[in-house]
């Protein structure tokens, strides 16, 4: 295979997809200006949707990235997919990912990592190959490319620690996570079901608020998808013609750790100046338990995907490795050979990971404190916000001084901009996990986020901010978003 | 049936031993379909191998599990009928380990907070009461099917609805042991929510076994598998402590080899003995955790109050206890028939008379849950709900115009069982082929009360019925069997010459005839042998298909022979 080929991975047409991936001379092709591809175009007024290669579509082959789903055919969309066919959606192909949704850089996919377009369709930029090579984030990298290369309208991702947040930040797009249970997960392949929500990728939030009418709804093969009752209960816009005035903005002051480059401070505050003046309350706010929220999140989500990812034992799912003759094993070898083969080393480092968090011996050390921490990490979120939390049966947690509350909370997307793809290399997994630190907290809370590219940094790269609401204010979120958009 | 083949109690064999046997019950919840997903369930081992199998069974990546409310509602009857308590929640858990009858590679399972906890199991036979630890929900597995030296598994059985029931190790002997997985099976059976087959397995049964020496602390226990049924767990039980007493009292084994390993084994019924199945090396660490995905379970107190109505309405409940308590299942059964018998309701009578009906209780309650249990917990009327019609049913006016006096629910009782069963028993039939309804049965026994006929007619209505309806094969509801009686049990009367005789004429035609007939007992009667004359009352009655009353007969008779002598 064409190694330059195998880097790009960034969206496929059914017919293309064995070929796998977007060539360099398509990408040419698409920068010389609209229409440049043939491939993706389709009849104006038709949403064109990218799929993320974890969400299962019966048109196109669902490999999560990984070389044990390789041939992968579900006979099933999921009913995200479903949802937006009925809605008149064009699904224009699968987008790149990580592994089954595990990484943040997108470069533990068997189709190859996913490079940054940015800055696309600026002429005065060099030839793709001479360009410097970022990382587009992840895991939903292809799905955030995809959009900021307009390949597509709006892309699916799924976000289980910031995996639509982190690449939409890199790559210059809005990227949202909606509330747990707003959106179907039935027919997502499942990392870790107590995080993962399936999300839309944009370049506005007007896409994005479009696709949510489409996708939320309640779903009865989700057992965690919302009822109607709930849904009917849940705040909705408030379509005022300044929804900034008066609005209280909370910025909590843990998410400003020393790894946080100066570049993004600086354009983090320059955003906080402009709500200010349009009539925002700017607070400070603490949310003392988010140091422990990094490592609550990889103990919750890698137990949870050791017990997801046991089905691929490539005897009943995923690629076969016929044991050589020598072989003299018993099932269970047969078993370890197919998944050493061919599960990529990000997805057997959390496998081996939550597999040891959930013996017996480290069950209470481990899960349990980790969902204990997950707790106090909730807790903080219902402390500060206004509104109250729907899903909690009383507010128990207020504390006895009422300190301020705030409606939303805003805080930079990511540490840095989109890293150059050779620095974020297997064995500096550390601090990949470093990378995740500013959006577990929210996946843990289950909470609604978005992030939003607040212009370049000083390396000419996208910059993100991230604003984050109470359970179930989805509808507020976006249309604060949409005027935070405006000012930008 | 265990009862003679059952070897010896333990404790009396060997004094100063005591035997502890726990038991783990999985029963196989009758639903149409699986605990998690829509596929139908498999009824019977006809369906073709795994086509009974949806998404989620086979772990296709995305799927999601969706509870099927009729399981929980069939878990929390059989929980209410073991008096457990049903916990207002309770949550799924996923117990890991890798192998071919399991495609997920795990089973959901309710290991940290089960469904319900703390309940019981009343053994009438061994007058002794056995704790239950909890009862959970959780999945089957695949079926393994050994084909040659390869095995392959059946995805029908995936996720089909078990209910694990645990007891304590309350049991102390095989007696006992079998006993107690026979209530288990009746209970669940009357709260329709399995229908308890060994054989078929949907009843399997995991024994513990241990031995101690009086006073002393527990004995280490192995865990008996694969018994398929009530002789086999009774014998296995008894090879099992036998094994482990020859162990723990040999004088040539020393050391280790003088101890119980803990260790699963099976039972071979050829040899009746047991023999390990795997050493476990250490304890599985099956990975437990919470499962995602599954919600808590909540079962509220309004949900509970219409079970218990439902309940109520399919006769699976008792009646009020003096404690203001209400039983359901087996027991509620048990006691809303001694109610309706006017027994106390709670323990044994210690009259005398009451055995005889207590009996018949028994035998009624063992005919009803050879009943075929419905599907979804449907239930079909079966021989108490039978007796309770009969009892009940409001038979039209007397001719004369008078209403019929309330059934004496004793009587009824007695006619099912000594008469309808009997006729059954003895045309080898099952109660489900039963073809008379209990309309006809309640007016039989009103028309002997009203002394319209005699017992013997009432007899030979039932065989009547029995002969001139009577099917060779399927179970039929006798409700709609009734139908097809173009008579009524007046008329039947009628038209067999039934009714009780109360004219003289009759009665001394008949008499006459006799007397004609039968010289030769008639002489013998004049020479003294007064005895004879029940023959020739028997011919009486015999001629008059048994509407005469034998009594008038026997005297008429006598009188008609000394008229003959004293003539002479």
């Amino acid at each position: 295979m064409n190694p330059t080929k195998r880097l790009l991975a960034v969206v496929s047409k059914p017919r293309l997809y064995d070929s796998s991936h977007v060539s360099w001379e398509i990408l040419e092709s698409l920068d010389r200006g609209p229409g440049g591809a043939n491939a993706f175009v389709t009849p104006i007024g038709i949403l064109r949707v990218a799929i993320k290669d974890n969400i299962c579509t019966k048109d196109f082959p669902t490999t999560c990235s990984s070389s044990m789903l390789q041939r992968f055919n579900p006979p099933y969309d999921a009913t995200v997919v479903s949802l937006l066919k009925r809605a008149g959606a064009s699904i224009v192909g699968k987008t790149n990912c990580d592994e089954f949704g595990m990484g943040s850089a997108n470069k533990f996919s068997h189709h190859g990592p996913v490079i940054n377009p940015h800055p696309f369709q600026d002429a005065s930029k060099e030839a793709w190959r001479l360009r410097e090579q970022r990382s587009a984030g992840g895991s939903s990298g292809g799905s955030a490319a995809a959009v900021a290369m307009d390949l597509c309208d709006v892309a699916l991702g799924t976000d289980t620690g910031g995996s639509i947040r982190l690449p939409a930040a890199y790559c210059g797009v809005m990227g949202y996570k909606p509330s747990y249970g707003l959106i179907s997960r039935w027919g997502v392949v499942a990392f870790a079901d107590s995080l993962d929500c399936v999300g839309i990728l944009a370049r506005d939030t007007r896409r994005i608020s479009q696709t949510l009418d489409i996708l939320a709804v309640h779903d009865p093969k989700d057992p965690t998808c919302l009822t109607d009752d709930l849904r009917a209960k849940l705040p909705r816009e408030e379509s005022t013609a300044q929804p900034l005035q008066g609005i209280r903005i909370g910025i909590p002051q843990e998410y400003f750790p020393v790894e946080l480059d100066s570049s993004i401070t600086s354009r983090f505050r320059n955003t906080v100046r402009l709500l200010a003046k349009s009539g925002a309350e700017i607070l400070f706010v603490s949310l003392p338990s988010t140091p422990y929220a990094l490592s609550a999140y990889y103990v919750i989500s890698s137990a949870e995907a050791s017990s997801n990812l046991a089905r691929f034992d490539g005897v009943q799912f995923g690629e076969y490795t016929k044991p050589e003759k020598s072989f003299r094993g018993i099932i269970g070898d047969l078993y370890a050979l197919n998944r050493s083969k061919h599960f990529g080393p990000e997805v057997k480092r959390r496998i081996l990971l939550g597999t040891y968090a959930l013996t017996a011996a480290a069950f209470d050390n481990y899960y349990l404190r980790a969902q204990q921490l997950r707790k106090l990490v909730r807790d903080d979120f219902d402390r500060v916000f206004t509104n109250l939390n729907m899903l909690r049966e009383n507010k128990s947690t207020t504390s006895p001084v009422s300190s301020p509350t705030v409606d939303f909370l805003l805080h930079p997307s990511a540490i840095q901009s989109a890293p150059p793809l050779h620095e974020t290399n297997e064995e500096d997994s550390l601090n990949s996990y470093v990378q995740d630190i500013l959006t577990v907290p929210a996946s843990l809370a289950g909470l609604p986020a978005i992030s939003l590219p607040v212009g370049n940094g000083q390396d000419g790269w996208p910059l993100g901010v991230s604003l984050v609401g109470q359970w179930g204010t989805d509808r507020r979120l976006l249309e604060v978003a949409g005027a935070i958009e405006e000012l930008i | 049936m265990v009862g003679e083949q059952s070897p010896s109690k333990i404790s009396s064999k060997w004094p100063g031993w005591n035997l502890v046997i726990g038991i783990e019950v999985h029963a196989q919840l009758k639903t149409r379909q699986k605990l998690f997903s829509n596929s139908l369930a498999t009824e019977d081992n006809f369906v073709p191998t795994n086509e009974r199998v949806s998404l989620f069974d086979a772990a296709f990546p995305g799927t999601l599990p969706i509870i099927n409310p009729t399981c929980v509602s069939l878990a929390a009857r059989t929980a209410l009928a073991l008096r457990a308590d049903i916990q207002s929640r309770s949550s799924f858990d996923r117990k890991h380990y890798f192998y071919g009858d399991l495609p997920v590679g795990y089973q959901i399972t309710q290991n940290y907070a089960p469904f319900a906890k703390d309940g019981y199991l009343e053994l009438v036979k061994s007058q002794k009461r056995i704790r239950i630890k909890q009862i959970q929900l959780e999945q089957d597995t695949a079926k393994s099917l050994h084909v040659g030296d390869k095995i392959q598994h059946d995805l029908n059985r995936v996720g089909m609805p078990l209910l694990e029931i645990v007891s304590h190790p309350d049991l102390s002997s095989p007696e006992e042991a079998g006993e107690y997985v026979r209530t288990l099976q009746a209970v669940l059976r009357s709260v329709a929510a399995s229908d308890g087959m060994m054989e078929a397995g949907s009843f399997r049964c995991d024994v513990n076994v241990s031995i101690h020496r009086n006073g002393e602390p527990l004995g280490t226990r192995t865990e008996l598998k694969n018994l398929n049924s009530v002789k086999a767990v009774v014998l296995a039980i008894d090879a099992e402590a036998r094994r482990q007493l020859e162990i723990l009292t040999s004088t040539e084994l020393s050391g280790e080899e003088r101890k119980i390993q803990q260790q699963t084994l099976t039972f071979d019924e050829s040899t009746l003995q047991t023999r390990p199945l795997r050493t476990k090396e250490g304890v599985d660490d099956y990975r437990y955790m919470p499962d995602p995905n599954l919600l808590l379970l909540v079962v509220e107190q309004d949900t509970l109050n219409k079970l218990k109505e439902d309940m109520t309405s399919q006769g699976m409940a008792g009646p009020e206890t003096a404690t203001g308590e209400i039983y359901f299942g087996w027991d509620g059964i048990r006691h809303r028939l001694k109610h309706i018998l006017g027994l106390p309701i709670a323990g044994r009578s210690e009259e005398k008379k009451h055995s005889d009906i207590e009996r018949g209780i028994e035998v009624l309650m063992t005919v009803d849950a050879g009943r075929t249990v419905g599907w979804d917990g449907d239930t079909e009327p079966g021989a108490v709900s039978f007796f309770e019609q009969t009892v009940k049913h409001q038979s039209p006016p007397e001719p004369s115009g008078d209403l019929t006096k309330p059934r004496d629910p004793r009587i009824v009782l007695n006619w099912i069982i000594h008469d309808l069963l009997g006729q059954l028993t003895k045309r080898d039939e099952t109660f489900a082929q039963n073809p008379i309804s209990p309309e006809q049965l309640a007016e039989i026994i009103d028309a002997v009360e009203a002394k319209r006929i005699t017992v013997t007619a009432g007899k030979t209505l039932i065989r009547h019925l029995l002969d001139t309806s009577r099917k060779s094969s399927a179970p039929l509801d006798p409700h709609i069997e009734s139908s097809k009686f173009p008579l009524s049990i007046p008329q039947l009367i009628d038209t067999l010459g039934l009714a009780k005789s109360s004219s003289k004429a009759d009665l001394d035609q008949w008499c006459q005839q006799v007397i004609d007939q039968n010289p030769e007992l008639v002489d013998k009667v004049k020479i003294g042998k007064t005895n004879t004359i029940m023959a020739l009352v028997g011919n009486v009655m015999k001629l008059s298909k048994g509407s005469a009353d034998a009594v008038q007969a026997k005297a008429l008779l006598e009188r008609k022979i000394l008229d003959d002598i004293l003539d002479k």
